[in-house]
């Protein structure tokens, strides 16, 4: 598809969230091919300085989602930088770089360096060890909506890249999609870029609904590699290149009560869980269901139903009733 | 809510008050205090009646020792009915306050709405039941039935012979008659309906109970003619003493109604009928001469004294005295040329064909009383003195020959009140004789009109007699006026105007149509067709903008006609109808009746209606369109009276000469009273809203806007004074939207108070005393 | 509160416009022209502040604005996810009318459009069906379906924009109950009339017609163009919809995205019931195929799992075997509506802890501006569980769009977050897992 709201003389916002879980990047660290979380700063601060490079006035912002909290790696905050000037935080002068980049990349670095400094991380937290991947969508999507507003000229394309490295987290599924609709409502790409870590479904699903690029990282060595060729082009580019995507992404919903891949199923009015067998009562909200057969959606004629609806309540608690069905 | 204004307690049956009510109450306490007179202006639908009775009853409750009787008169019967309904509801209130006081209340109505009777009741006609009942229950019937005062037992003793059996009776009235306790009925307030129920359970007659009551009553509400028609008057309102207070409520128009009340027409119809009852009279008296020669004997000799022992009692003030008969006369007995009935009747004869004589002028003429009764006593050598007494003279021989179906002698009581009235009145009257009823018709049809030209005449005795008159009402600005025409001097005047939350109601001057041009209901101008299009124009374009109902209101039917007329051909009605009905109000009664039930229907289902209607109609008067019955009002033109009527001429003439006020100033008050009045039919009560479009540019000038009640006129902004159809439109347009919107009703405080913020704004506020 | 703000505003709109109109008498351009309304409207509310600067206020009036229409309640109420909504339309002339530009009729259907594409994106999983009056009959442009496109197709129509004659409510009204009545009943009946005339012409007694819908749960809401009809004001009160009169463009538009969010259910009938619902396959076979909804020739699509029919969007109901056919997204799409987001408050200066919006670090003013006392508006807004505050455009956005708080779920206290999610719906949060679709 072409995305046609986008010119060449567009102004990139690339807001990148950085999975910052120290105990992802430990594996990660000491995996097959390693990837220590220094040397994957050093490659997307690289990255970060190439974006910037494309163009006079590309923008980058850059979010740590931690463990239990996530935070703003850049732009800090003025308060924030009157406290490193006021901690002797040195801006080590260097004639042969490029003061723009150097700012973002001292930055960056400073904000990593407190972050992983501070400990009062809330330990009740580490046990999933997970990282906050909704909260720091959520707040890059508010940055967006911020920086977007505040330009007139509608010439801000933002764009968000996911850099994951932990697993999915259950928990966070609705605020993910939350997320996740938003940004398409606001035709915001969702990148994500699997650094580390098996196949994270959500943000699958995240960069699909976007129409954003979903890579996984074979060689994490190579990162910088996959980040320049993949994750550089802005989108107006885009349009003209032929970019990795993942074409089978599966929606196929699985039910509460057996766990098992069904692609007919029984969604509950109240709460929309999904069970692969009528059942009495919704396990989920605890809603009790009308003992009767289910009425004909929009008058037409339903016979499947008739038929399943009518046994169901002796047939409810055995799964194979629904079998027939969900091999189709 | 319970609270005091002074020293004095009152009972309010509403958690709330309006600011407008309290103040309202003060004045009249004001006024009550200082025995004397007030004309209070209060915005309809804020409650004016139940402030009104809270502060009465609580007064009369406080000084119980004088019992001052509250004597509230309305106009119409549903008015009566709720301002009963008021009533109950305030002192239900009371009692669950925990006061007990026995108090005692009732409404006053005729026959028609109260009978119980199994035929009689089922009779339309206001007279046709007068008459039935007074067949059933006249002394001479019950006394042939053998019945007397305080009979015991209603169905037929059985020593009575047949035929007087056969002679049938009101058995309500009968077991009423039975019962020879003073008040038949216990204290409590009854409304019409708790009356009839009453009556239907004890077999009482409601009607004669009522008049019975009323003596016993704390408070007695009724129309107004029960005080200012002198020949109901007598009737009903004798023993009302002293020290009542009197209440007319809406009485913007008191003072037409007092000059009706003494006007008579007297038309050649009338005149033949009378002439035919004279005859009847004659042959009754010829045939009771055969049968009982007594009976004449013994009313003559009653004549002689009769009067007389009446007059004892009319000396003691406390006593109505009856406009009609001033006391002097009173005095004296029946004059002796007329206590002989068959001289009566050959006086009357006479009488009757002077008229006849003087109706054949074909000239309009003009005169005094007197100058009338001079160019009588020259032709027919009839003396002032016995025309004085027709009246009496008439009644007592009626009694007497115990004639029962008085409505074909109507005409002729109708002269005779007449004879009595040009022979009383010199000053203040005027008789103008009409041989065509238009200036263009060809075919006479005279009309002698006998009219009162000051309507303070009827009220005066009402002034003279009670300390405590209130006259209040919606509209009675510039309130100077009343004070002037019914010559009394208020100590309270005051004009109160509507505290609100909102702007809900918005009123609009349109001066010249889309084209510019000025529209007017000039009389040059009137039919205009430029004027009538853009008349047209406004309609359609307000029937397009304005949902439900909308009112438009005309000076007079003759001009409605013809404007209507003039649409039909310029096809503005088939415009008007693609958006709403039409239905048009008519002088027939029941025809308006029907069309209105129509209106609200259509109001109802959401296809709109249009009523046009006139501005002195019945609809302008009594009936309220609030909410989706009438969400704009619009009035087309000015509503003047019809300038060239001689009466009208006359009565200014007599108003410029006597009370010093210009026809102008008259004029204009009437009208834009008349105006208000219509334009205030739009808003009943505070959660009501809707547009009042004065469409004439004679409207935007300061003279008429500063006739507009107070509480219309504060909101009437500059800039909407001087309108054309579109910007009009434009702006109602803008405030039906602003109007829909969800209304919080929290006026707490603003416009509406607790007991608290009665204490606390209560008492800075500024009344003007009249001088 | 913003509802009696609006309604002074209109009081002070009129005085302000009158007052103008004294000075200059020629006021022959008060003709009321929108463009004229809209231009006076945002200036007419000023009033200068205690140093007479009006820049305050300005701000403070646009907050107010903003906020107008977040304050609706969040307590977490059983939502009729599962909708049937009839979007009946008035091409009666009365559409003509240019008070709302460019015309009552051209804005309709523009917001008639997004109105359908934006309810089914809130609501993947109900029903719309789409009813124009005109010529005093109704008219059923599309039935009830789960697709978006072809209600849109019927709206671009050109035979269906152009108007005519009076409208008939109760044609209308009936023609949706009539299909309304054997939809199931777990789903939500609900009619939402675009009403620009003020009159109606109805064969019968409308008020049988009301008497109906009442019995069989319809719930209609009106948007009136004009003024206040009474018998659509009772119509709404008995089967207790809401019923809204439009002050301008932007309030039309307000007035008709009130009823995108599903609506409350009323507990008094047991309707929740199990729905059979299918999620199909994604197939993307290389040669084209016959797709069942258009008959076109087309690569890829989904294939229904009872009759292996081939749909090309989803959500849908199959044209073959009429099942409903979603994809797990579409139903995470309506949970929002199952947790909203509380609403933030307004921090007064005394309470403010933090010098940048949480979500957008975009910076507070520190200190209240002169003549502001410590109580007044801070211009910040907080979460009442996570205590972030944020400003007031990520406090719409993270109500409107958003629907989920950056400061809960960012800031660790997620864990209570879930907690109070599991206190909304026990058990929710341990069996999403399955939803997410193929675990690895």
């Amino acid at each position: 598809m072409l995305d046609t709201a986008t010119s060449e003389d567009d102004t990139n916002l690339l807001v990148t969230i950085v999975d910052t879980n120290p105990l992802a990047w430990q594996q990660s660290a000491t995996a097959k091919i390693p990837l220590s979380l220094d040397d994957a700063i050093r490659q997307i601060l690289i990255f970060f300085n190439a974006h910037m490079a494309l163009k006079h006035d590309n923008k980058v912002a850059a979010i740590a989602s931690h463990i239990g909290h996530c935070k703003f790696l850049y732009p800090v905050t003025d308060a924030e930088t009157h406290r490193r000037q006021a901690n002797q935080y040195k801006i080590s002068k260097d004639a042969n770089a490029y003061p723009n980049f150097k700012d973002v990349n001292d930055d960056i670095i400073e904000s990593l360096r407190s972050l992983m400094l501070d400990t009062d991380t809330p330990q009740k937290n580490l046990n999933d060890g997970t990282s906050m991947i909704s909260g720091a969508l959520s707040m890059a999507l508010c940055y967006i909506n911020r920086i977007m507003n505040q330009d007139d000229l509608g010439r801000i394309k933002p764009r968000i890249l996911v850099l994951s490295v932990s697993p999915d987290s259950p928990y966070q599924y609705i605020s993910i999609m939350n997320a996740v609709f938003s940004a398409q409502k606001m035709s915001i790409p969702i990148d994500v870029c699997k650094v580390y870590g098996g196949e994270v479904a959500f943000l699958q699903q995240a960069s699909h609904i976007t129409g954003g690029v979903y890579l996984d990282v074979e060689n994490p060595q190579a990162l910088l590699q996959y980040l320049l060729f993949s994750f550089l082009p802005e989108r107006y580019a885009r349009n003209y290149l032929c970019l990795p995507n993942k074409e089978q992404v599966d929606f196929r919903a699985a039910c509460f009560c057996h766990k098992r891949i069904i692609d007919i199923g029984y969604v509950c009015s109240v709460c929309l869980s999904i069970f692969c067998s009528w059942s009495p009562v919704c396990s989920t909200c605890r809603t009790k269901f009308a003992f009767r057969a289910l009425p004909p959606l929009a008058g037409k004629g339903r016979p499947a139903i008739s038929r399943t609806a009518s046994p169901a309540p002796s047939a409810a608690a055995s799964p194979g009733s629904s079998s027939p069905m969900s091999t189709t | 809510m319970i609270f005091n204004i002074d020293d004095l307690t009152v009972h309010f049956p509403y958690d709330k008050i309006y600011p407008e009510q309290y103040h309202y109450m003060c004045d009249l306490k004001k006024a009550l205090d200082a025995q004397g007179h007030c004309v209070l202006e209060m915005p309809s639908g804020t409650g004016k009646t139940v402030s009104l009775l809270a502060l009465i009853v609580a007064y009369q409750m406080h000084h119980r020792n004088q019992q001052r009787k509250l004597v509230y008169c309305s106009r119409t019967v549903p008015e009566i009915e709720k301002a009963l309904a008021e009533l109950k509801r305030l002192i239900a209130y009371r009692q669950s306050c925990g006061l007990e006081e026995d108090f005692f209340a009732l409404g006053l109505t005729s026959r028609k709405n109260l009978c119980l009777h199994p035929v009689v009741s089922k009779e339309r006609k206001n007279r046709v039941v007068d008459t039935k009942c007074r067949e059933l229950t006249a002394s001479w019937v019950r006394a042939a039935a053998g019945k007397t005062r305080g009979g015991e037992a209603t169905e037929a003793p059985p020593e009575q012979t047949a035929e007087q059996a056969s002679i049938e009776l009101c058995g309500f009235y009968e077991q009423l008659e039975a019962t020879n306790v003073p008040n038949p009925i216990p204290n409590g307030v009854y409304t019409l309906e708790d009356l009839k129920e009453y009556g239907k359970r004890m077999k009482f007659c409601p009607y004669y109970l009522s008049r019975r009551a009323i003596s016993f009553a704390n408070v007695v509400i009724y129309s107004y003619h029960y005080l200012l028609d002198p020949k109901v008057a007598d009737l009903v309102s004798k023993e009302l003493s002293k020290d009542c207070i009197v209440v007319f409520d809406e009485a913007h128009n008191i003072d037409n109604v007092c000059i009706e009340s003494l006007s008579i027409d007297l038309t050649r119809p009338v005149l033949d009928a009378s002439a035919r009852s004279v005859a009847l009279l004659a042959e009754r008296i010829e045939e009771i001469k055969r049968t009982d020669a007594e009976k004449l004997k013994r009313e003559y000799s009653r004549l002689v004294e009769g009067l007389r022992d009446a007059s004892a009692a009319r000396d003691e003030d406390s006593y109505m005295s009856n406009p009609v008969l001033p006391d002097d006369l009173l005095k004296e007995a029946v004059p002796g040329n007329i206590r002989r009935a068959e001289h009566f009747v050959a006086f009357l004869r006479r009488f009757i064909e002077y008229l006849k004589t003087r109706l054949r002028v074909m000239h309009v003429v003009a005169e005094t009383p007197v100058s009338f009764l001079q160019h009588l006593k020259d032709v027919t050598y009839i003396e002032r003195k016995p025309l004085r007494f027709c009246a009496e003279r008439l009644t007592s021989l009626v009694r007497t020959l115990e004639l029962s179906d008085l409505d074909d002698y109507g005409s002729l009581q109708k002269v005779a009140g007449f004879a009595t009235l040009v022979s009383t009145y010199d000053k203040g009257f005027l008789l103008i004789l009409e041989p065509f009823e238009t200036d263009t018709a060809t075919v006479p049809n005279p009309i002698l009109h006998f009219t009162c030209l000051d309507a303070s005449l009827a009220i005066r005795p009402v002034f003279e007699r009670f300390s405590t008159v209130v006259i209040t009402s919606g509209t009675l600005s510039p309130l100077d006026m009343y004070p002037k025409i019914l010559d009394f001097s208020a100590v309270v005047q005051e004009s109160y105007s509507m505290t609100l939350t909102r702007k809900c109601f918005l009123p609009m001057m349109i001066t010249r149509g889309s084209d510019q041009v000025a529209i007017s209901s000039k009389f040059e101008v009137r039919n205009d067709p430029a004027v009538v299009r853009n008349f047209g124009q406004i309609m359609v374009e307000f029937a397009k903008a304005v949902p439900d109902g909308i009112v438009c209101f005309f000076p007079s039917y003759l001009y409605m006609e013809s404007i209507v007329s003039m649409w039909n051909d310029m096809g503005i009605l088939n415009e008007a109808w693609k958006h709403k009905l039409i239905f048009v109000e008519t002088p027939d009664a029941a025809e308006t009746t029907l069309a209105l039930d129509n209106y609200r229907k259509a109001c109802d289902n959401g296809r709109g209606a249009i009523l046009l209607s006139v501005a002195r109609g019945k609809v302008s008067e009594g009936i309220d369109f609030d909410h989706n019955y009438g969400r704009a009002v619009i009035m087309f033109g000015i509503p003047y009276q019809y300038t060239e009527s001689r009466i009208l001429k006359a009565r200014l003439e007599y108003l410029r000469d006597n009370h010093h006020i210009r026809e102008n100033d008259f004029l204009t008050f009437d009208a834009m009273r008349h105006a208000a009045q219509c334009v205030g039919r739009v808003l009943r009560g505070k959660t009501d809203y809707g547009l009042m479009v004065f469409v004439d540019k004679r409207f935007a000038r300061a003279d008429k806007r500063s006739k507009l009640p107070k509480w219309i006129n504060e909101n009437v902004m500059d800039a909407s004074t001087n309108l054309s159809t579109d910007m009009a439109i434009a702006s109602a347009k803008k405030f039906l939207r602003s109007m829909a919107q969800p209304y919080d009703a929290n006026q707490m405080g603003i416009s509406l108070w607790s007991v608290k913020d009665i204490e606390t704004k209560g008492y800075k506020r500024s009344t003007v005393i009249a001088k | 509160m913003s509802g009696r703000k609006a309604k002074k505003d209109d009081d002070e709109y009129v005085d302000i416009d009158d007052a103008t109109d004294t000075h200059e008498n020629e006021d022959a351009q008060q003709g009321g022209y929108s463009w004229e309304e809209e231009y006076k409207r945002s200036w007419d509310v000023l009033q200068e502040d205690a140093e007479g600067r009006l820049s305050s206020v300005v701000a403070h009036l646009q907050q107010q604005m903003k906020r107008r229409r977040l304050l609706r309640d969040t307590a977490t109420v059983q939502r009729g996810i599962i909708r049937h909504l009839f979007l009946v339309i008035d091409l009666s002339e009365a559409m003509n009318e240019k008070d709302l530009r460019p015309s009552r009729l051209e804005l309709t259907l523009t917001y008639a459009r997004q109105f359908v594409t934006e309810y089914f994106d809130q609501n993947p999983i109900s029903q719309l069906g789409i009813i124009v009056i005109r010529d005093g009959v109704a008219e059923r442009l599309t039935d009830l379906s789960g697709n978006p496109t072809d209600h849109l197709r019927a709206l671009k129509n050109k035979r269906n924009q152009e108007t005519s004659g009076e409208p008939s409510l109760q044609n209308a009204l009936d023609m949706a109950c009539a299909s309304l009545v054997n939809v199931p009943s777990h789903g939500s009946r609900e009619v939402l009339v675009v009403y620009g005339s003020l009159t109606t012409c109805d064969p019968g007694d409308i008020y049988d017609t009301i008497a109906q819908l009442k019995k069989e749960h319809v719930r209609v809401s009106f948007v009136g163009l004009a003024a206040e009809i009474q018998v659509c004001r009772t119509l709404c009160k008995e089967t207790n919809g809401s019923y809204g009169v439009v002050l301008n463009e932007a309030h039309f538009k307000d007035l008709l995205f009130e009823a995108i969010p599903p609506p409350a259910v009323t507990q008094t009938r047991n309707t929740s019931n199990l729905v059979m619902m299918g999620f199909p396959t994604k197939s993307n076979d290389l040669h084209p195929s016959f797709c069942v909804c258009h008959s076109k020739l087309t690569v890829g699509g989904y294939i229904c799992p009872r009759c292996s029919s081939k749909i090309c969007e989803l959500p849908t109901d199959c044209d073959v075997c009429g099942l409903t056919l979603v994809s797990s997204p579409h139903l995470a799409r309506s949970y929002h509506h199952l947790f909203p987001v509380d609403n933030f408050i307004e921090v007064p200066w005394s309470g403010i802890n933090s010098l940048h919006c949480f979500a957008c670090q975009t910076a507070f003013d520190s200190s209240p501006p002169p003549g502001a006392g410590l109580e007044s508006n801070s211009g910040r807004y907080s979460c009442p569980r996570c205590h972030n505050q944020f400003c007031v455009d990520c406090d719409i956005f993270v109500h409107e769009v958003l629907h989920n708080c950056p400061g809960c779920w960012a800031a660790g206290s997620n864990i209570s977050t879930v907690q109070i999610h599991s206190k909304k719906q026990p058990a929710i949060q341990n069996d999403v897992m399955p939803m997410q679709g193929v675990t690895s």
